[in-house]
């Protein structure tokens, strides 16, 4: 029985979303970090909400940190029709499994040791598994939100779901241009997913290697 | 003139605090009272030479006045001479008033700092340091509020652009039609403070480099697609 779910769940990445030309609009980027001076304070104030707290310089840090690079970005995301949501709630986060023509949901937020960071607070593992369909075949990008149990229980439940996770973690001015120009490869070229990013990966080292 | 910007910058560059905030638990570099009393060590030294400073300053404008005097007096019968030196002496007090505030300014900074960093925990004055840092001693260049409010597709978008302050609110979807998309990226565009100083610098570096990596590779298939 593991077997054949096993087979299945191969066939599923040999000829499932893996293999799907995705553009742009069919990808969503879920931004749950908050991007206004309002949100930043409440975030501040708030006692569950860790990822303000961080900035000890306050808003002025926060401000040169996530909004200048989001503010220069976020007309070329508009420009390639990216499906952007802000002030990402948990319910929000699991109505995009729903949305219409979304093959690939891009996590943007903080997490912490057994939670992950919402607009509306921190959600448990359990609460946010719930929130992805088990039938559910896209893709979960946890690159920036690396919660590693989450990714975990996502795919021992969630077999169908392909989850994207890196070990290090995110600095998200960096993961921002990257992400942008995974967009502009699948907005300029017939690819998957993954051989967008592939390409923005191999473009990153090698501007670092240039650089070194 | 010793600015307290660049020695509380050294600080914090020490003691982790200006590195990228990564996602993720928090695992901030621990400070110790050594680390701030080397700080108060280098802000004491930069605050004597900046009151040495205000004494050169006091001494200039002195001789400035004394000058001024001499020649209203020396030269009373020739009028232009007199008006244009005592002018030019004028003119010259005025840059070193100038010079005068902003050395107050600075020790008046110092002292505050100082008084933070002996009374109180190492954590915490290194927390009032970090917001004085970003709040009050780097120089955030004031430009002109821009709010915009851009309708597309239904959704109500407004990007508020204040300085370095830039507020991005109710972005919620993705505009359906190209001819809005080209719209609001231009509308956007127009208004995108790229040339916002110092902090943006780095943004633009990589942004730059990425784009020159972008067009190579773009280049090198085309190149093989040719052939």
């Amino acid at each position: 029985m593991a077997e054949k779910r096993e087979e299945k769940s191969l066939e599923l990445v040999a000829t499932g979303i893996s293999q799907k030309i995705v553009k742009p609009e069919n990808c969503a980027l879920a931004i749950a970090i908050p991007l206004s001076i309002e949100a930043f304070k409440s975030d501040k104030d708030s006692h569950n909400k860790s990822f303000a707290k961080l900035y000890r310089g306050g808003w002025p840090q926060y401000s040169h940190a996530i909004i200048t690079p989001f503010q220069r970005h976020m007309p070329e995301i508009i420009r390639l029709k990216v499906q952007f949501r802000t002030g990402l709630t948990l319910q929000e986060f699991g109505d995009l499994f729903h949305s219409e023509g979304i093959d690939v949901v891009i996590l943007f937020t903080h997490w912490d040791t057994n939670t992950v960071e919402f607009f509306d607070g921190p959600a448990n593992i359990a609460a946010i598994v719930k929130k992805v369909p088990r039938a559910y075949s896209g893709i979960l990008d946890l690159c920036v939100c690396q919660q590693a149990e989450l990714a975990s229980v996502l795919r021992q439940k969630r077999p169908d779901c392909i989850i994207g996770f890196t070990n290090r973690r995110a600095t998200p001015y960096r993961w921002l241009y990257f992400y942008v120009l995974v967009f502009k490869y699948l907005s300029e070229y017939e690819l998957t997913y993954f051989e967008a990013v592939e390409k923005a990966f191999s473009a990153f080292f090698n501007a670092r290697s240039n650089r070194l | 003139m010793k600015r307290l910007k660049s020695v509380v910058e050294e600080y914090l560059k020490e003691i982790g605090r200006l590195e990228a905030i990564k996602l993720g638990p928090d695992k901030k570099p621990i400070v110790t009272t050594s680390d701030n009393r080397k700080l108060a060590k280098a802000i004491s030294q930069a605050a004597r030479l900046n009151i040495c400073m205000i004494a050169v300053a006091f001494l200039m404008l002195c001789a400035l006045f004394v000058v001024a005097v001499f020649l209203l007096f020396h030269y009373r019968s020739n009028i232009g001479v007199s008006l244009g030196g005592g002018s030019i002496s004028f003119a010259a007090s005025f840059g070193v008033v100038f010079w005068l505030r902003r050395l107050t300014v600075e020790i008046t900074l110092m002292q505050v700092s100082l008084s933070v960093l002996i009374e109180m925990p190492a954590e915490q004055a290194a927390d009032i340091l970090s917001l004085l840092y970003w709040g009050h001693i780097k120089s955030v260049r004031k430009s002109l509020r821009i709010k915009q409010n851009i309708t597309v597709a239904g959704n109500q978008h407004t990007i508020v652009t204040s300085g370095e302050n830039t507020t991005i609110r109710a972005l919620s979807v993705a505009p359906k039609r190209m001819s809005d998309s080209h719209a609001v990226a231009q509308t956007v565009a127009r208004h995108n403070p790229s040339e916002m100083p110092g902090p943006a610098r780095r943004e633009d570096s990589s942004n730059d480099m990425l784009k020159r990596q972008k067009m190579a590779i773009y280049e090198a298939e085309k190149d093989r697609g040719q052939q």
